[in-house]
């Protein structure tokens, strides 16, 4: 991870690995919320069972044993467990990190 | 709560088939195309290791390879455990809102028809814990859950008649495990129906039971089917890209620490290594090198965390270093990927950068 990416907040999702239809419609909403925050944001896919392509931010890291797929975090925050997340929910969590970021 | 159940009883007894044709039901109950089912089945010699756990750890892994027992990994968490046609599994998928239970009180419900079934064949047997069913101090079943979306499974083991001589071999747990516990190995914790009766029985005979037992607790009708076309078509493709290969079964042996060494003139100069999930997690250049900037030489290794070996590696080339420290230290550091090789896979995921 660059230092670049350090800064920048962190969108993640745990799908089914492989992902489902479903999975791959929370990945898309996941992709359009990180679209409209172009250089603020970046998203990290994780596939329940495989090894974590980059350390989880502690909140998610807290869901990490829960049997429950999807799930979505903001900034290690949940935002949906189980079922595709709102895109509205998605994106008023960014811009709450980015507040309180500023 | 949906009161026609399908029941499966597919005959699949290779460990893998049975976890890809598992996930497929899950998969298809969640999309609605598949209607709540109670599947039993027995496999073949084989160990089921948690989603959580690395089977390089918990499994004799050459001894498995040696005897024919596959080792697969499962969806839900928990301990790794030996089956054998000795032991039936069951699990439950149905849709999560059809019970009104916690997850968590889901566990004791579903232990009822075990308990009842061993009370059936005259043994006494109790829940115990989280999600286990215990005879005195031993256990007799176990249980683990997974969700996906709407679509809920709970499974469960119950031992009837089990070969404890090769469960014993097959397991290797860490002695942490068993601190503090009267039993002191994998074989002396659990125990099995046919331990408990003195005799054998026919695990067929049990299955019987347990499904009228399952029934009658749940008020359900359960209807034999068969596994659908796509459920079959689903499972191949599971089968395929996840339960029959080792990367996913045996995973990367992705938690691990290296140490490699070399004698050059300087000295002697030596790597110690940890990685995980295939980068570096710690690295220590250690070594009896006498050299004015010693200290710039090992505070180098401080900079591989997070890297892979390769990418370590050409780390060296802008360092500044003697010539013959970047020579060594270069061998070392391919010495430790080829170890890393012999440890297995890279990460896998994906990520997006919104930012590019």
């Amino acid at each position: 991870m660059s230092e670049h990416e350090d800064t920048l907040i962190r969108l993640e999702v745990e799908t089914a690995r492989p992902p489902t239809t479903r999975c791959k419609r929370v990945i898309a909403i996941m992709e359009e919320a990180a679209r409209r925050f172009p250089g603020k944001v970046r998203l990290v896919v994780y596939e329940w069972g495989a090894p974590w392509p980059e350390r989880p931010t502690p909140g998610f890291q807290a869901y990490g044993k829960d049997a429950r797929v999807p799930k979505s975090f903001v900034d290690g925050k949940l935002v949906d467990i189980g079922r595709e997340p709102l895109l509205a929910d998605v994106i008023a969590a960014i811009e709450e990190s980015l507040a309180q970021k500023d | 709560m949906s009161r026609r159940w399908r029941l499966l009883r597919d005959g699949i007894t290779d460990a893998h088939a049975h976890f890809a044709v598992e996930e497929a039901i899950l998969r298809m109950v969640g999309e609605g195309a598949s209607p709540p089912t109670l599947r039993l089945r027995q496999v073949q010699r084989a160990v089921f290791v948690g989603v959580f756990q690395n089977a390089w750890d918990e499994v004799n892994v050459d001894y498995c390879r040696e005897h024919g027992i596959k080792i697969v990994r499962r969806l839900s968490g928990g301990g790794a455990v030996y089956h054998d046609l000795g032991s039936f599994c069951y699990s439950a998928f149905f849709l999560r809102d059809m019970f009104p239970q916690s997850d968590e009180a889901l566990y004791p419900l579903f232990a009822r028809p075990i308990i009842q079934t061993c009370a059936d064949f005259g043994v006494t047997a109790r829940f115990h814990g989280r999600n286990d069913v215990l005879v005195g101090e031993r256990k007799i079943y176990g249980s683990a859950q997974i969700a996906l979306y709407d679509s809920f499974a709970h499974s469960g083991t119950f031992l009837v008649n089990m070969d404890f001589d090769t469960l014993a071999r097959a397991l290797t747990p860490p002695a942490s495990k068993f601190r503090g516990k009267t039993a002191q190995s994998v074989e002396e914790r659990v125990t099995s129906l046919a331990r408990e009766l003195g005799r054998d029985v026919p695990v067929d005979e049990v299955m019987g039971v347990f499904v009228r037992r399952f029934r009658d607790e749940f008020g359900v009708e359960l209807a034999p089917g068969e596994i659908a076309d796509e459920e079959q078509a689903l499972a191949q493709a599971l089968l395929q890209e996840k339960y029959a290969t080792d990367e996913w079964n045996l995973g990367p042996r992705h938690a691990y620490r290296t140490f490699v060494s070399t004698r050059i003139p300087e000295g002697t100069l030596a790597l110690s290594i940890r990685m995980e999930g295939g980068r570096v997690r710690e690295a220590d250049i250690q070594g009896d090198i006498l050299l004015p900037n010693k200290d710039a030489v090992m505070a180098l290794a401080s900079r591989w965390t997070g890297l892979s070996l390769s990418e370590a590696l050409a780390t060296l080339a802008e360092a500044s270093l003697p010539d013959a420290i970047r020579r060594a230290l270069g061998a070392l550091l391919a010495e430790a990927e080829r170890e890393d090789a012999k440890h297995g896979a890279t990460p896998i995921g994906q990520q997006y950068d919104a930012a590019r």
